[in-house]
């Protein structure tokens, strides 16, 4: 039995299901609500503050993430109130000062009309803003636990462990898609030689996944012969398959089977 | 040692531990606390065993480490009971003198007792002892009385009676009840009603449930709780085995920060003895209900000490907090309901049990029932763990009972809170403290850190200091706190550095808006605080380094300089000597002189003159 | 004993409950003065929780020292207390003396140098915990006479 819950969305009397976050919510009512950490495949994670809207409960007003709030009975929510909209625009600041160069950085700047970082700011050049959508994904979707955030605070940041070749990255490229801002970098060679420092002098196809020093052998696909996924993928999906799959099933490429 | 199976099996059982001791025979107790400890206690109690057994007296005097006494400043501290003599700064040279002239001859060593300057008295007991006279020492009164590794010095003053009478004369309902009417606050900062979260926490329904008492005390100057878990960890164990069974848990846990391994050890010897006396562990005292508490420590996170950052490190994980739009008591350690309270606040419990929520409510304020517990530190002249009630004002607590500051120095501000907290200056010295008037005057009650400033303090620079702790502390999870803070230290470094500009004033406030309602957790939302108080109540020292780059406290680098008054100058080298970087010249006999190009302000000859001729300005 | 032994017993100690991590990583931290590498993959292996967790927890918390600390370990307490009553100048005068700065170990590994966050014994500020021994009401002069004595051992 789903509970339905009636909640005012920007003036808007909407239903919507109990526990649905609000975000959904805005969603659903066609509100555009700008986002940067979160992904619809992924658990939310609440940690841009680029979502946040104004709330009232009762007789209390809070600034709130709406991608991590749950809908409730009587709920009113604005998503451009002034002081909602005071810390998107702050919080796209700070990014702009710490991201000048990325593209989804300077698109939700430039929609809150801001152009350029505070002069007052010391401007730095970074790329990975800190989403967490590669490790969310590593851990929710793909299951493989490659990468984590290390570290705390101002030096906080994603790595593989120790800083070196992830050893538990099974090659599957879920990262490099998800990645907004294109840090994450993989590349598909044919032949092998030593092609990373350290890497293993082989002849065969490989996968170089570079933010995370790994390097992989591919599989051929059985039918046309060309390298499609890696050895390490394949393993982990007989690993992880309830009912044991066949190993000629796993390689045979995409096109092919289809 | 069987274990207790029943009310009147606790009561015989303090019977006899009473019976065996005579409460006419001396007894000398030796202060703990971790103060004591790093002025060399453990020597003290070695020397008295040494001297007891020397003089063969091992059957008549007991020799007894206890918990903190509180006034750290005089440490170490022994009090000889039964007539309750008070002695401070006792060396181990003293202790000969004091077994023969006090224990054996029942006379005074007048050099050791504690001299009231303003009365020009000496006094007896710590009754007299100003320091002592306004406090309210209800929680943190016994711990001068008990060794926190002795349970039968629990019992023998009463403990556990008030877990026998939760458990045997009252239904969980009405414990609640109590604790809600007793108008008990949390004390670790948060100020929300105990009564009230213990209820909704039983109102939940999944199971299992969790109890949690917080003592990841963090704020920088604040160490009550540590003493009150090192020095009477069972008063903290009887509260919560109380909340357990109110609420209908059966797993608790001791969150202890990392720093704290005495803290650590006491607390474990606690729970050992509890579980063999039956207090802890299945069938409390035959009641039929079960508890028992696990002792997990921190890694050095400030950050642990908010709850939701709390339950992950218990969880094993990294300490990041998350948004809580629900409540822990719905859902918190492990999505269960879980009720977590600060140490101070369980101590509170067994009190409000056996003296009933009507006594209790007596005591304080309107909103801020009970007493509080502060650490009274910085420029004062008695540093040391003060126990009021709530309504006192900090003048009393400042003057009357810390005697003021140091060098009849001027003051200037307190700071409560810790780095939630702010800075409030003297118009507020006659606040009667509570709860809700430190959150109306835009300072909080915080954890019960109480750090006094004089004229030499910069408020930037405590600014400045505060924010780079909570950088250093931030989990940077969230892009407000992690991005935010550094922004706002580097602008407060600016300001201190001699390089602030017009408009870093209101670029502070409107990046602290961002903070307080776009962070996810406290740490980041009420980092703003010491700023927005300090921008609130000192702006002029603001503007000085701005426009002027002047700091009128003396403390910022940047704008200060060294020079000698050769008026002063008595030509003694003194200086010179001290000076890191040869900066100081002079002959015998003239006055010394400092290089300013060469000076790096380390203040190393300020310190070694002794005819203040060094200036700072 | 070899690292896994040893980290195999340590874990024992704590029942095998996965939530006691932070613990086990400092039983850890104390046996080894850092956490080896080894001993890290060790836990992941035995606790059955990804080394990516571990080493995010290893590195999150203050704890904790991948690299092995000095044989002595220097704390300056930076708590408010002792900050007010001049502990950064303490500090500067021990970072010039072992010319490294606060977080940082001397190049002979003897000393690591740390500044802590309230040690609960402020009456003595300035205070500074050279391993495990307090020296309260710390200035400048006294530093000068605290390397003597270290030198002098």
């Amino acid at each position: 039995m789903v509970t339905m819950v009636t909640l005012t969305i920007d003036g808007r009397r909407v239903q919507a299901e109990k526990g649905a976050t609000v975000l959904e919510v805005a969603r659903e009512q066609g509100i555009d609500i700008p986002t940067l950490c979160h992904h619809e495949d992924l658990l939310p994670y609440g940690v841009c503050r680029v979502c946040v809207v104004e709330i009232t409960r009762g007789k209390r007003k809070r600034v709130v993430a709406s991608c991590t709030y749950p809908a409730e009975e009587g709920l009113i929510v604005e998503t451009n109130s002034e002081r909602a909209l005071n810390v998107r625009k702050g919080v796209a600041e700070l990014f702009l000062a710490r991201h000048p160069n990325v593209k989804v950085i300077k698109e939700l700047a430039a929609k809150l009309g801001i152009t350029e970082p505070n002069p007052r700011f010391n401007v730095e050049n970074d790329y990975c803003i800190l989403c967490g959508q590669c490790v969310r994904a590593c851990s929710e979707i793909v299951g493989a636990n490659a990468i984590s955030f290390s570290e705390r605070g101002i030096t906080r940041k994603v790595s593989s462990p120790f800083s070196e070749a992830a050893g538990d990255c099974i090659g599957c490229g879920t990262c490099v898609y998800i990645c907004p801002t294109g840090i994450i970098t993989m590349k598909d060679i044919e032949d092998g030689g030593l092609v990373y420092p350290g890497g293993r002098d082989s002849l065969g196809p490989r996968r170089i996944i570079h933010t995370w020093k790994v390097n992989l052998d591919m599989v051929l696909c059985r039918v046309c012969n060309r390298p499609f996924t890696t050895q390490a993928k394949i393993e982990f999906m007989q690993k992880r398959a309830k009912v044991p799959v066949p190993l000629e099933e796993l390689s045979v490429c995409p096109t092919c089977k289809g | 040692m069987k274990k207790l199976a029943s009310a009147e099996h606790l009561e015989s059982l303090r019977k006899e531990i009473n019976k065996k001791r005579d409460p006419n025979l001396p007894c000398i107790t030796i202060c703990g606390g971790t103060g004591c400890q790093a002025y060399g206690c453990q020597r003290v109690v070695e020397g008295f065993k040494k001297e007891i057994e020397k003089q063969k007296l091992e059957n008549r005097v007991t020799v007894r480490l206890t918990g903190c006494h509180g006034f750290c400043e005089r440490g170490p501290l022994v009090v000889i009971h039964p007539k309750g003599t008070f002695y401070q700064q006792v060396k181990v040279e003293d202790i000969p003198e004091i077994v023969d002239k006090t224990i054996l001859k029942g006379e005074l060593v007048e050099r050791l007792l504690f001299e009231d300057q303003a009365a020009k008295k000496k006094m007896l007991t710590e009754e007299e002892i100003p320091f002592y006279k306004k406090q309210m020492r209800l929680i943190f009164g016994n711990n001068g009385r008990i060794d926190p590794c002795s349970i039968e010095d629990y019992i023998a003053l009463g403990g556990y009676a008030a877990l026998s009478k939760a458990l045997f004369s009252m239904k969980p309902e009405e414990i609640i009840g109590e604790v809600k009417k007793s108008g008990l606050r949390g004390r670790g900062g948060g100020g929300f009603p105990a009564g009230t979260k213990w209820e909704s926490c039983r109102r939940a329904e999944e199971n299992p449930k969790y109890l949690i008492c917080n003592a990841d005390e963090g704020d920088p100057g604040a160490y009550m709780d540590r003493s009150l878990l090192e020095g009477n960890p069972h008063s903290v164990l009887e509260g919560m085995i109380i909340g357990a069974f109110a609420i209908g848990s059966h797993d608790g846990y001791i969150y202890v920060r990392n720093e704290y391994p005495l803290a650590v050890k006491n607390a474990t010897v606690a729970i050992e003895q509890a579980e063999q006396y039956g207090l802890l562990g299945k069938n409390i005292i035959g009641s039929g209900f079960d508890f028992s508490i696990k002792i997990n420590r921190g890694g050095g996170a400030f950050v642990c000490g908010e709850s939701s950052a709390l339950f992950a490190s218990i969880e094993g994980r990294i300490g990041e907090p998350r948004d809580k739009y629900i409540h822990a008591t719905d859902k918190g350690l492990w999505d269960k309901p879980t009720t977590l309270n600060n140490v101070e606040t369980w101590a509170n419990v067994p009190l409000i049990v056996t003296r009933g929520a009507e006594w209790y409510s007596r005591i304080g304020t309107e909103g801020s029932k009970g007493t509080k517990i502060f650490s009274l530190v910085g420029k004062i002249n008695n540093t040391g763990l003060v126990e009021v009630p709530m309504g006192i004002t900090f003048r009393e607590i400042i003057y009357e009972i810390g005697g003021g500051i140091p060098k009849n120095r001027t003051f200037k501000a307190v700071q409560t809170g810790g780095p939630s907290g702010g800075c409030l200056p003297e118009k507020f010295l006659d606040l009667p403290i509570d709860f809700d008037a430190l959150t109306d005057a835009g300072s909080m009650m915080g954890s019960g850190g109480m750090i006094v400033m004089d004229d030499r303090t910069c408020m930037v620079d405590v600014a400045r200091y505060f924010l780079a702790f909570l950088e250093e502390e931030s989990c940077g999870k969230c892009t407000p706190c992690r991005e935010g803070l550094k922004k706002m230290r580097a602008i407060l470094e600016a300001i201190c550095g001699g390089r602030g500009r017009q408009g870093d004033i209101e670029l502070l406030e409107r990046l602290s808006q961002v903070l307080v309602d776009g962070a996810i957790c406290g740490l980041g939302n009420t980092a703003p605080n010491p700023v927005l108080t300090t921008i609130k109540y000192f702006r002029d020292e603001y503007e000085a380094h701005i426009n002027q780059k002047r700091c009128p406290g003396g403390v910022c680098k940047a704008l200060i300089k060294y020079s000698i008054d050769p008026e002063k100058c008595k030509a003694c080298g003194a200086c010179l000597k001290a000076c890191t970087v040869e900066a100081v010249t002079g002959e015998r006999k003239q006055p010394h002189v400092i290089d300013a190009k060469k000076c790096i302000k380390c203040g190393a000859c300020y310190e070694a003159c002794k005819f203040d001729a060094v200036v700072v300005s | 004993m070899d690292t896994k032994e040893k980290v195999d017993a340590i874990i024992e100690k704590y029942k095998g409950d996965k939530g006691f991590l932070v613990s086990i990583l400092q039983d850890i931290q104390t046996e080894y003065n850092h956490l080896p590498r080894e001993a890290l993959y060790d836990v992941s292996d035995n606790l059955r929780i990804p080394i990516s967790q571990v080493y995010g927890v290893a590195t999150f918390y203050r704890a904790f020292s991948l690299i092995p600390r000095g044989l002595h370990l220097i704390q300056v307490c930076l708590g408010t207390a002792c900050h007010v009553r001049g502990a950064p100048r303490v500090l500067e005068a021990i970072e010039r003396k072992l010319k490294i700065k606060a977080g940082e170990t001397t190049a002979d590994n003897n000393y690591t140098l740390t500044s802590v966050n309230c040690l609960g014994a402020c009456a003595l500020g300035p205070v500074v915990v050279v391993d495990q021994e307090y020296h309260g009401q710390m200035n400048l002069s006294k530093v000068d006479k605290l390397f003597e004595a270290e030198k002098r051992g």
